[in-house]
């Protein structure tokens, strides 16, 4: 399982960050070439794949990739 | 740094056009995001589909997909839609059109073509206002609602763009918020497969304009957060009370059924010949 973030199209919303279910992602201090605040996935062990950012990130900047167990 | 593997769905997206013009946090964006869902599930390549947009910032929704795309003439997608239908009638045809497009200055289209029942799937993103052109009030604005063209309020009572297309003849039609990802998703899916006039209205936050004139926020979590609280689900309704229902729009699966779709007249089709 990986949590994958396109930082340069992050727009800072916070969406994903409201929406995570055990609070993966992050706005950190750091800056992308537009301007905005990029989020990260802070704590991207506790990751469950259940894929509800990558399905409303209004940019697509995310992608979770779910591994088979 | 490794990597990164990016989101599939940009597979249909045109690489050079993003990060893509919508407001940090815009309802557009996730309506585009739940669109390619969709026709990833259906397996449809945009590639052979036409998508037309009007003019207005959900009007700008085609341009990001690599597809066939006519954009630009305010109210009029129903028109070029109709056009195309005429000439290549299995070519599918998806609108994206803003509240404003669709029912205040493309009124008369929307309903002249539901009535008919064109086989096109127009999806509305309701975003409450006219926001591409600053926020302005809209025929789909709720009462009593700060706009930059309202300043203390509007007094108008908003259209219910669901019962108007119903009752215009629309054979399939359905309306969710943004914050319903999966019913967004599958209704649109049910729109690509029904043949006759389908109509999705989103809900949608802007929080640049709406948000900020009539909510006083320009936190895209905290308009949609407002959007849940005004509106309800069809499938909860009977334990709603009336009062609570006052002001809010209701959610759902309205209406689906069959009727012959629009060829145009019997000269134009053909149907005489041979
Ligand atoms: C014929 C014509 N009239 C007016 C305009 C100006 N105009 C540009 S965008 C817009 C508002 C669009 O609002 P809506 O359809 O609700 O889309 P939104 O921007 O809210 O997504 C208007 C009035 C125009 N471009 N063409
Ligand atoms: S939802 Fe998307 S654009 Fe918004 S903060 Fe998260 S990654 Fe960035
Ligand atoms: S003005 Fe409103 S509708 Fe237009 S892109 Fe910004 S948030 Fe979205």
């Amino acid at each position: 399982m990986a949590v994958y973030v396109d930082k340069e199209l992050c727009k800072s919303c916070s969406i994903c960050v409201n929406a995570c279910p055990r609070q993966v992602f992050k706005i950190t201090e750091h800056v992308n070439k537009k301007g905005y605040n990029y989020v990260e996935a802070e704590k991207e062990e506790d990751c469950i794949s259940c894929g509800i950012c990558e399905s409303i990130c209004p940019d697509f900047v995310i992608h979770i990739e779910k591994t088979e167990n | 740094m490794a990597d990164i593997k990016i989101n599939p769905r940009r597979k249909y997206l045109r690489p050079e056009k993003l990060p893509h013009f919508f407001c940090s946090g815009c309802g557009c964006g996730q309506v585009l995001n739940y669109y390619t869902q969709a026709l990833e599930e259906l397996d449809m390549d945009p590639e052979k589909m036409v998508h037309i947009g009007g003019v207005g910032c959900t009007a700008r929704i085609p341009v990001y997909i690599k597809t066939d795309m006519l954009h630009g003439v305010h109210g009029r997608t129903l028109a070029w839609a109709t056009g195309i239908k005429m000439m290549k009638p299995d070519l599918p045809v998806v609108i994206f059109a803003g509240d404003g497009d669709l029912v205040s200055i493309g009124g008369n289209h929307m309903i002249q073509a539901a009535r008919r029942n064109l086989d096109v799937t127009v999806v509305m993103v309701d975003n409450m206002n006219f926001a591409m052109t600053g926020g302005q009030v809209a025929p789909t604005t709720p009462e009593e609602s700060v706009t930059m063209t309202t300043p203390y309020g509007s007094a108008e009572p908003r259209f219910d763009t669901c019962r108007l297309a119903i009752a215009a003849g629309a054979t399939h039609v359905e309306r969710w918020t943004t914050a319903d990802r999966v019913q967004c998703k599958d209704a649109m899916k049910r729109a690509l497969q029904h043949k006759g006039f389908s109509l999705i209205e989103i809900v949608s936050q802007c929080p640049t304009h709406y948000g900020r004139y009539a909510l006083g926020t320009g936190d895209p979590q905290k308009v949609i957060d407002w959007i849940k609280d005004h509106t309800y689900k069809l499938t909860t309704a009977d334990s709603i009370s009336e009062e609570e229902k006052s002001g809010k729009l209701p959610c759902g699966e309205f209406y689906r059924v069959s009727r012959p779709i629009y060829q145009g007249t019997t000269v134009m089709s053909g149907k005489e010949d041979k």
